[in-house]
């Protein structure tokens, strides 16, 4: 594995006892899971917010767009709530490859 | 358009603060990725503006008493709403922030001066003798049915 060096002040250090981890990296490593776990579950309640308004998953309404069957399709709301959702969706996929790739790097520590 | 949030959020922070210096700001979210904010020129009269960096959508809205007046968007590819039928997409070259925020900035002016024209003649309306009399007699019609009203409910102690 590539390797790079940082420092990192002593006061910090001492901080990063209240984190899991052996070592630095591994502390690190946890830290950031845990921040992209706080972003997904924000991301996730944005996601719940849409599906409760349509009542549908983001999947059934890219569908029924598709044959224009959203109610009032060209209002400025529905638009929006596509796009917006869209968003979050694209969102939540970033935050779940990012997870996998740290649970990957974690075992090759 | 390959700005960061924040870039694409203080050029048009920048934009307001030249053309709508009294307007509020509002954010709804303000994420990594994306942006969706509010500027409140005055009450009911707002653009909303949706940027994300991931998908490259961009949103700039014009709304008047929840409805859309005026719209940029690119989903799609990029177009506009135009006043005359905000429903409708013409297709157009991609713009920037700034010419995106000049071309809104024009329809507000002519929102403005549309609300003072239709304020003027609704005060011209109303100092109209005609309007006054028709006006007068109503409240006297008004006044006697209350007055009615009043006496029916005291005669039968049925008034809370």
């Amino acid at each position: 594995m590539e390797t790079t060096t940082i420092t990192i002040s002593k006061e910090i250090v001492e901080r990063l006892k209240i984190i899991d981890g052996d070592s630095i990296e591994a502390k690190l490593v946890n830290l950031l899971k845990k921040g992209i776990v706080s972003q997904l579950k924000e991301c996730e309640d944005f996601i719940l917010n849409y599906e409760t308004k349509y009542g549908m998953s983001y999947e059934q309404f890219k569908i029924l767009w598709g044959k224009s069957q959203i109610e009032n399709k060209y209002s400025h709301e529905s638009e929006r709530d596509c796009m917006e959702w869209e968003g979050f969706q694209h969102e939540r996929e970033k935050w779940l490859k990012m997870l996998r790739e740290l649970k990957d790097l974690k075992t090759s520590i | 358009m390959t700005e960061t949030i924040s870039s694409f959020y203080e050029s048009v922070i920048e934009l307001k603060k030249k053309y709508l210096p009294n307007a509020e700001i509002k954010i709804f979210y303000k994420r990594s990725d994306k942006i969706s904010f509010r500027i409140l020129i005055k009450e009911e009269f707002f653009i909303d503006v949706y940027r994300n960096t991931q998908t490259g959508r961009v949103d700039f809205t014009l709304i008047r008493y929840g409805t859309r007046i005026f719209e940029y968007d690119n989903s799609n590819g990029w177009h506009y709403h135009p006043v005359e039928n905000p429903d409708t997409h013409i297709r157009c070259k991609e713009l920037t922030v700034q010419e995106m925020f000049q071309n809104t900035l024009q329809i507000i002016k002519k929102c403005i001066n549309l609300m003072f024209r239709n304020f003027n003649l609704c005060r011209v309306g109303i100092a109209h003798p005609t309007l006054l009399k028709v006006a007068e007699g109503l409240i006297n019609i008004f006044y006697l049915i209350l007055q009615k009203y009043v006496i029916q409910c005291i005669s039968h102690r049925t008034c809370l």
